[in-house]
């Protein structure tokens, strides 16, 4: 799926948004008086296809996964770390452990609700740093001087041919496990294509006319960003955004998966795994299966979500 | 085609000297003092005594200044030598030597699994007349995507390994026992099918079936297919082969991806490769291997890349023309 890493797909992508005609797809100055349709711009010009099934559906599992996250001590009454020697290895369905426990006699269903929580955390903490961090960069190479264009666009060149797990797999062990490091890593390796898109949109846009007529009209650079070149660049860069919060989801999972993520102390679902993977041979496949089902579902529903708000996003102009 | 190959180049070699910079840094910041920690290696854990470690960091010259201890860094890792290994005391050359015909195999199995398949599957998806077929394909291939690496993993592992056991689960080399051919290819077959659909498989035959699908009903197909040539013909030679350009391309990139994912796979199947000590490497903080692995696996990549360039450039004549596939397709 297109969570993308492809340097030159992105690059392609820049230079798509580049070859835009500057005064194309110039909304009217006036929005008022005879003006045919309202001219809507920011995240409302977004036109996420709301009649697809698909697209509720994902939006009401993440939801779900969110809602339990946030409830999970009302939910259950177990503590996810505390063993208990009297139920260890239940299968599923087992009275009082819906899901079972793992052989240390964890309740699952605690310990899956609690890693839902590491894992979310993470994930959407690592996607508004990395939004956040592309966006300014991006920003800084469109609006600042020419050397500092080039030094963004060479590190974004540099750091999108190499292997993202090799970088953060570096970063992990230098500064050592912990929440911080997994965000600070996927941040640090995944900001290129956010920056790359923002910055594209933000000289696109920069050209054409109604941004020319605010400068002129006398605002000044910091008014003209606020209200038209940000809002103009905001569906691109929220489609992007939608697919990083699974990539940082994914991510942190494989990582914490590795032993190089989250502590192994704190549930997440990737250190659920980790444990979880000699059971696989022992017949305990319930240790597994739904932290990984849960991983799965997490990043497909995001996917879908992110692809609604690209395709939707290309008929705002 | 010579200004496009010299431009690829050049972008080839500035990112491994960038890369070699991150390498040198990752070394060079990481906390502990190196001379120690091959001292309390080779003495079995004791901790070492000051002036010891003192004469060992003279003698590896890590008193010098920093663009000295770069320049001698570069120097000998371009010759092979990545120093000791902080936490067996070997040379870094060694267990990499020991290691990297591994991960090669595996990803080489792997690509071929991935371009075998996408490729399949793709052209399925983009020549059938059947819905449901294509409709299937294409739900299979989405769910895929979906799923990280590790994941896709542990299903196979699952269901071959510990549900149907008709393959091994891993364990390929054990000391003192040569592998044979017999043994290798069931060890092989797991992780290198749970590489291949473990990246980007998805993409790949999205690549596949949209880039075909596109050029089902061109004109240069529909001429050659009113001068009456032959239905295997037209399929082979005027639409498939100029249909695989963006799955090519996006190959090159995507086998990054690959030999980085080859990581985690690797320690699930316990595969004897890079990628296993990489992460024995991080977690014991052993910086010396982790950024030989690094830089080793970062070349490898740059070089795909690379490749992958030439053969787009091979399949489609106007990237050899224009100078670059940026603006070759839309």
């Amino acid at each position: 799926m297109p969570i993308a890493d492809g340097g030159r797909a992105l690059r392609k992508a820049a230079a798509e948004a580049e070859d835009q005609d500057p005064g194309a797809g110039a909304p009217p100055l006036s929005g008022g008086g005879g003006a045919p349709a309202p001219v809507t711009r920011g995240l409302l010009a977004m036109r996420i296809p709301v009649r697809r099934p698909g697209v509720w559906a994902a939006g009401a599992v993440l939801l779900a996964l969110a809602l339990a996250a946030v409830c999970a001590p009302l939910l259950t009454p177990y503590d996810p770390i505390a063993t208990d020697t009297a139920a260890t290895g239940l299968a599923p369905g087992s009275p009082g452990h819906p899901f079972g426990t793992d052989p240390l006699g964890r309740d699952l269903l605690a310990r899956l609700l609690y890693g839902g929580r590491t894992s979310l955390l993470v994930g959407l903490t690592a996607a508004a740093i990395t939004v956040g961090a592309g966006v300014l960069l991006g920003g800084i190479a469109a609006a600042g001087p020419r050397w500092l264009d080039e030094l963004i666009a060479r590190a974004a060149d540099v750091l999108l041919s190499l292997p993202m797990l090799v970088v953060v797999l570096a970063l992990a062990a230098v500064i050592g496990p912990s929440l911080g490091t997994v965000v600070l890593a996927v941040a640090a390796t995944s900001w290129m294509s956010v920056a790359l898109v923002a910055r594209a949109e933000l000289v696109g846009q920069r050209e054409r006319l109604y941004v020319r007529a605010a400068y002129a009209l006398g605002l000044s650079r910091g008014q003209v960003l606020r209200r038209h070149l940000l809002p103009g660049a905001l569906p691109p860069i929220a489609s992007i955004a939608a697919f990083e919060v699974g990539h940082a989801v994914l991510t942190e999972s494989t990582l914490s998966f590795l032993g190089l993520g989250v502590p192994p102390n704190r549930p997440s679902w990737g250190n659920l795994l980790t444990e979880a993977q000699a059971h696989l041979l022992t017949g305990e496949w319930y240790t597994v299966a739904f932290p990984a089902a849960c991983v799965v579902v997490t990043i497909l529903a995001v996917n879908v979500l992110a692809s609604a708000v690209a395709r939707g996003e290309g008929r705002a102009w | 085609m010579k200004r496009f190959l010299l431009l690829r180049a050049v972008t080839a070699v500035a990112v491994v000297i960038a890369l070699s910079g991150l390498c040198f840094a990752l070394l060079d910041l990481a906390p502990g003092s190196p001379a120690a920690e091959i001292l309390e290696a080779r003495s079995g854990g004791r901790p070492p005594a000051p002036a010891d470690v003192a004469r060992l960091e003279r003698s590896m010259g890590l008193n010098d200044p920093l663009p000295v201890r770069y320049g001698r860094w570069v120097a000998d890792a371009a010759r092979g030598d990545f120093g000791t290994s902080y936490g067996s005391g070997r040379p870094v050359s060694e267990i990499l030597a020991d290691t990297a015909p591994w991960t090669l195999l595996l990803t080489v199995v792997a690509v071929l699994f991935s371009v075998v398949g996408a490729v399949g599957f793709g052209l399925a998806a983009a020549l059938t007349r059947r819905a449901w077929l294509r409709r299937s394909i294409e739900t299979f291939l989405f769910a895929l995507g979906g799923m990280p690496g590790f994941v896709t993993s542990l299903l196979l592992l699952w269901v071959f390994a510990a549900w149907l056991r008709w393959l091994p689960s891993g364990g390929l080399s054990r000391p003192g026992e040569p592998v044979t051919l017999s043994v290798l290819v069931p060890h092989l077959v797991l992780p290198a099918l749970a590489l291949a659909f473990g990246h980007h498989f998805g993409t790949y035959a999205r690549l596949v079936q949209t880039g075909v699908g596109r050029l089902r009903d061109a004109p240069h197909v529909e001429n050659a297919r009113a001068r009456g040539l032959s239905r295997y013909t037209v399929t082979a030679r005027h639409f498939v082969r100029l249909g695989m350009v963006p799955f090519t391309a996006r190959l090159g990139v995507g086998v990054g991806t690959l030999v980085a994912g080859a990581y985690a796979t690797e320690m699930i199947f316990s595969w004897p490769g890079v990628g296993r000590q990489a992460i024995y490497a991080a977690r014991e903080q052993d910086y010396a291997v982790l950024t030989a692995v690094v830089l080793v696996t970062g070349v490898i990549v740059v070089l795909a890349n690379f490749v992958g360039d030439l053969a787009v450039a091979w399949l489609d004549p106007r990237v050899r023309l224009t100078g670059g596939p940026d603006h070759a397709h839309r």
